[in-house]
């Protein structure tokens, strides 16, 4: 039983469509990654599901419910955080501000603060800058932050949109080093990446979309030795 | 020396109208990079629906005119938080009227619906209360305070006092409470603060709840130094306007520092000769605005991207 199912879903922005026609699943504890190039649809996809975007067409589903006409706001309450590409970290408040916005939509002040301490033993930088404005912290420090601030609204499936972008070869490494310690804790995350060597490593499962359309399916070692794959995305 | 005293203390309690005015531009401004430009006709309300509340509670018809006995801290009090509170109501009218449907998509289309829903709002007044002007007395009477041989007018203390404590309130409120940081959170990225849950839309309908009844306390403030009337909010909005320009938009502190600087310029020039007032003001807007075009505090961003 998949936790999100997507059918044939489409997107359009004015007279782009910028999904064609997508389908895929993820079942809970998987851990899902998208790859393909600039432009293929996959931070539309995500901004979807969270509902930044409403499509035109096709069906999601998250635990069996309907997203299609949901206000985002109500998506995190369902039990879905969102890393966006670009991090959006509240700039001008500080980090530990930015983790109590995460869990705007929960009541329980304890387990709040008990999740604060949490993520701060995990990403310690953040516990040493928790006073700092976000948009002070380096943008490997801002990554972590968002990743943490989507996990602070306690979610069921974390939607991860490129959280390589930009960074240092070794800060990327150390995020994925987080990457891996959720997923054995057990977390749903869809993985959306441009670095498809190091998404299809840590993924159970993968997507390759191209223009709109998912192209290619299989297990993250299956991709890893595509030919198709290797030749377009992993530079071999 | 008297004289300067004097005019310090009505500079201080104008700029704080400005200031109150100001601040109910920036609050909206930053949640929606809309404001209302019919500001003004809001504060006709705010006076209004007061004081005739009191004439009626004294069995006078709405529109006359309020013996002093009528008026304690009290009933004045009353008739504050009556004004605030519809006046607030009407900013959401506002919202769902004239900002709704031109938030987000670009052009200056909410200039003009917001200026027409003021007109609207001061011409429906205008039917309700015709064009005279209603005087009010001060709760606190009208006999001058006597300070280092400077006469202070008791209700320029009550507007400064109040405005001050609100300003203040309303500062901590954006700075320290939930509401007041997810409100930045919008202000910052709506989007962003989709994603952790806020509901953006109600967040900025309290956005503009807030700066329409703050547009209606300073009506209901300056009713007993300007007289009630529906054309008391025009020139008052302007200022605090200007005002929040010049302070800078986009930071609360500085739209209200700007408000007490109007303020206190428009007093103390107008010691010297009443008509230099709004010359001196104007230049020195225009000045201000050529050296810091987006005003003394306004936004640099710190933001490392």
């Amino acid at each position: 039983m998949s936790m999100l199912r997507i059918d044939d879903l489409k997107v359009r922005y004015g007279a782009v469509h910028a999904l064609k026609g997508i389908s895929l699943s993820v079942a809970a504890g998987e851990i899902v990654t998208l790859i393909g190039g600039n432009g293929a649809g996959k931070s539309t996809l995500m901004r979807t599901i969270a509902g930044l975007v409403n499509p035109a067409s096709g069906t999601i589903s998250f635990q069996g419910r309907s997203l299609n006409a949901i206000r985002p706001h109500d998506c995190v309450r369902l039990g879905i955080g969102h890393s966006p590409e670009g991090r959006l970290v509240f700039g001008d408040q500080s980090v530990r501000d930015n983790l109590m916005l995460g869990a705007y939509a929960r009541n329980d002040t304890d387990g709040v603060e008990a999740d604060i301490a949490r993520y701060f033993a995990i990403f310690p930088r953040l516990a040493e800058r928790q006073d700092q404005l976000a948009g002070t912290l380096s943008g490997g420090e801002q990554q972590m932050l968002a990743i943490a601030r989507a996990l602070m609204s306690r979610p069921k499936l974390l939607l991860l949109d490129e959280p390589s972008l930009g960074l240092a070869p070794l800060i990327v490494r150390e995020v994925f080093a987080v990457i891996r310690r959720l997923r054995e804790e057990g977390m749903t995350i869809l993985l959306v990446e441009q670095m498809a060597n190091l998404a299809l490593g840590v993924a159970d499962r993968a997507y390759v979309i191209e223009t709109g359309t998912i192209t290619l399916e299989g297990t993250g070692a299956e991709l890893l030795r595509d030919e198709r794959v290797r030749s377009a995305y992993l530079g071999a | 020396m008297t004289a300067i005293l004097q005019a310090l203390a009505s500079g201080l309690a104008l700029g704080a109208i400005y200031g109150l005015i100001a601040l109910g531009f920036n609050i909206t401004y930053a949640t929606t990079k809309t404001f209302n430009f019919g500001q003004g006709a809001f504060l006709v309300p705010g006076s209004l629906v007061g004081v005739s509340l009191l004439l009626l509670a004294a069995g006078k018809p709405h529109w006359g005119n309020l013996a002093p006995s009528e008026m304690t801290l009290f009933t004045y009090g009353l008739a504050t938080l009556a004004s605030v509170a519809i006046v607030g109501a009407i900013g959401i009218l506002l919202y769902y009227c004239a900002i709704k449907p031109f938030v987000g998509v670009g052009g200056l289309n909410w200039v003009l619906s917001t200026i027409g829903f003021g007109i609207i709002l001061q011409n429906t007044a205008l039917a309700i209360w015709g064009p005279a002007s209603i005087a009010v007395p001060s709760p606190l009477g009208n006999e001058v305070y006597r300070i280092a041989g400077a006469g202070i007018r008791p209700q320029e203390v009550l507007v400064a006092v109040v405005a001050i404590a609100v300003m203040v309130g309303l500062d901590f409120v954006i700075r320290r409470t939930r509401f007041g940081k997810a409100l930045r959170a919008v202000a910052f990225n709506p989007q962003a603060a989709a994603i952790v849950g806020i509901n953006v839309e109600k967040i900025v309908i309290i956005a503009f709840v807030i700066s329409s009844a703050l547009a209606g306390l300073a009506g209901i403030l300056i009713a007993p130094i300007t007289t009630a009337s529906v054309f008391i909010g025009l020139g008052v909005a302007l200022k605090a306007f200007s005002a929040a320009i010049v302070g800078g938009l986009t930071n609360a502190r500085g739209c209200v520092l700007g408000g007490f600087l109007l303020g206190l310029i428009e007093a103390l020039v107008g010691l010297w000769r009443a008509e230099m007032r709004e010359i001196t003001i104007f230049l020195l807007i225009i000045i201000v605005l050529v050296v810091r075009p987006s005003g003394l505090l306004g936004a640099r961003s710190v933001e490392k991207i």
